[in-house]
């Protein structure tokens, strides 16, 4: 069997793992448009803010690549020829394939905005990005950042660390709209604002003047000597288009990864994954969710039948000392929202009768795990138990059920309620 | 590997976190020296009510969430089945927090990184608590252990 992986990331050394745990001895070829080996995203900004501590912010090692026995080819894909299953790249070369996995990724989402393209101008997605903003920056300096998602937060508290002056401009009503809810954003607001970030929602970016000026659909100006664009990420799907795969906002596939050719599979930000909590496919753009869907397609890509049943959102972040984790989704159906708060804590659950949809919790990552459980689970506990669990909040308090239902846990048989 | 409590003979005294805080970052299991000179920090930690208590231990999950959505490389798998974490790597983002459906993984804010049981691997013998847990709360499950 001949596996070839197009992409370098998490989902495809995901893959690396799935198809290994079955078939050792199959031939695995990773092309890695990118030639920057499996590095981890998130960690730019890392680098960004301590670029002396984080030189390496590599996923897996070259010797983890190594003890699987695979072959990094450091080219990118042009095209793939579904009736030689090839891979055609671009430096002339043809790989053939016997399954062929897509983990292309996404690319950073760009305004379409005149005056758009200045050096100065940057988006925050790839190690080069970090690089070259890194070697941009002077302490003093101002920068705006558009958008307050996970990337444009963690870019911004990287500047301000290296002593940048930062603005964060959110064109929704309050910051982070797809993790916080309105009370939530006030709280988290108050306490990046307090620690020196400057925060401006229901602001959006029309126009970039001369001398280093932003024009906002309000009217508002504001000078930047650097400005990030964190608009959110797109698959990037034009390999999957031009074979003529199926393609939605993402690359669609089935239960087991598999593209509408059944030789062709595809894992992580490129394709669109079941929401288990509305059954609707989006786009989700998870680290953990890549690597999970990697290794099910490398499974399956080595013959087993591992379905997939699909992921939910969740995150967990840390900016300006400040804890934010998050799960769940929620759609226009009514939740009961319990909200408790004790000084810069802050834990907020919705529940639709005696299930959990979401959670957000400031400060308070130590009670998150049991609660994307609860709700990736699907794991039903009265709502009035949740009700005494939410007058104090905290792992001794977690609903006594939640701990029966986990089931795999010796312990839970031993106690009674 | 791993330890499992037993709640209905848990005592609640404690001497679990102690000894596990005794035996990491070098204390060696000193219990006098490690109090006196430092603030030794237990991996497991100790829950309950009035009306029971057990020991949050490690599941060391053969599919584990931490693991698999660690975004730094920092959480692993040894090759004996023990899921430890890497601190040269971990940045402290959390994430395998909110994967863990036991809530054992926690914050180690201190050091702005993760704290977990490691089932005392940097020694040889069974791991501190079992051993000194006084009324037998604490075993260690050994089972056969799928190193793929």
């Amino acid at each position: 069997m001949r596996y070839v992986i197009i992409g370098s990331c998490i989902a495809a050394m995901g893959a690396v793992e799935g198809i290994r745990s079955i078939d050792k001895k199959g031939l695995i070829t990773i092309i890695d448009g990118e030639q920057r080996g499996a590095y981890t995203r998130p960690l730019i900004s890392y680098f960004l803010a301590k670029p002396y501590k984080f030189k390496d912010i590599r996923y897996r090692s070259p010797e983890f690549l190594a003890a699987n026995g695979v072959e990094v080819i450091n080219a990118m894909a042009e095209q793939i020829n579904r009736t030689d299953k090839q891979v055609v790249l671009n430096d002339g070369q043809i790989i053939p394939y016997d399954h062929l996995l897509i983990a292309t990724g996404a690319y950073p989402v760009m305004p379409d905005i005149a005056g758009i393209e200045k050096s100065w101008i940057k988006t925050f997605y790839t190690q080069a990005d970090a690089e070259s903003l890194n070697a941009l920056l002077a302490e003093g300096q101002e920068a705006v950042i558009i958008g307050s998602g996970l990337i444009g937060m963690k870019a911004a508290e990287a500047l301000w660390q290296r002593g940048l002056k930062v603005s964060i401009v959110e064109k929704d009503a309050y910051m982070l709209p797809r993790v916080l809810s309105s009370g939530s954003a006030v709280i988290l607001n108050s306490l990046i604002n307090g620690a020196g970030i400057n925060i401006r929602c229901a602001e959006e970016l029309t126009a970039v003047l001369p001398d280093h000026q932003l024009e906002f659909a309000s009217g508002m100006k504001l000078h930047a000597d650097l400005l990030i664009l964190a608009l959110g990420t797109r698959p990037r799907s034009e390999l999957a288009v031009a074979c003529g795969i199926k393609v939605n906002k993402g690359i669609v596939v089935n239960n087991y990864l598999q593209t509408s050719d059944e030789n062709i599979f595809a894992a992580g930000d490129v394709i669109e994954t079941r929401n288990i909590l509305t059954g609707e496919n989006e786009i989700m753009a998870l680290l953990p969710q890549a690597h999970k869907e990697g290794f099910l397609a490398g499974c399956n890509m080595a013959g087993h039948k591992i379905a997939y049943t699909g992921g939910i959102f969740q995150n967990s972040v840390n900016i300006m000392g400040v804890s934010i984790c998050s799960a769940g989704s929620l759609s226009d159906a009514a939740y009961t929202s319990l909200i408790w708060k004790q000084d810069e804590k802050y834990l907020e659950l919705f529940l639709d009768g005696s299930y959990l949809y979401k959670y957000t919790a400031i400060n308070l990552p130590e009670l998150s795990g049991p609660l994307t459980a609860a709700i990736e689970r699907r794991i039903m506990i009265e709502e009035t138990a949740w009700r005494t669990f939410m007058a104090a909040p905290s792992l001794s308090t977690i609903p006594p059920a939640y701990w029966h239902k986990i089931g795999d846990i010796p312990r839970a048989n031993t106690w009674n309620q | 590997m791993k330890v499992v409590a037993l709640p209905e003979y848990c005592l609640g005294c404690g001497l679990c976190e102690i000894y596990c805080a005794a035996q990491h970052d070098g204390w060696n299991g000193n219990v006098l020296k490690a109090f006196k000179k430092g603030k030794p920090v237990n991996r497991s930690q100790l829950m309950g009510s009035s009306q029971w208590c057990w020991l949050n231990t490690c599941m060391h999950c053969t599919d584990a969430p931490c693991v698999n959505g660690c975004i730094s490389g920092a959480m692993q798998r040894d090759p004996d089945g023990t899921v430890y974490v890497d601190t040269e790597r971990c940045v402290g983002c959390f994430t395998c927090v909110m994967l863990c459906p036991y809530g054992h993984v926690r914050p180690w804010q201190e050091k702005h990184q993760v704290i977990k049981c490691d089932l005392c691997r940097d020694q040889k013998g069974i791991p501190a608590c079992v051993a000194n847990c006084p009324n037998g709360a604490l075993q260690l499950l050994v089972e056969e252990v799928d190193a793929g």
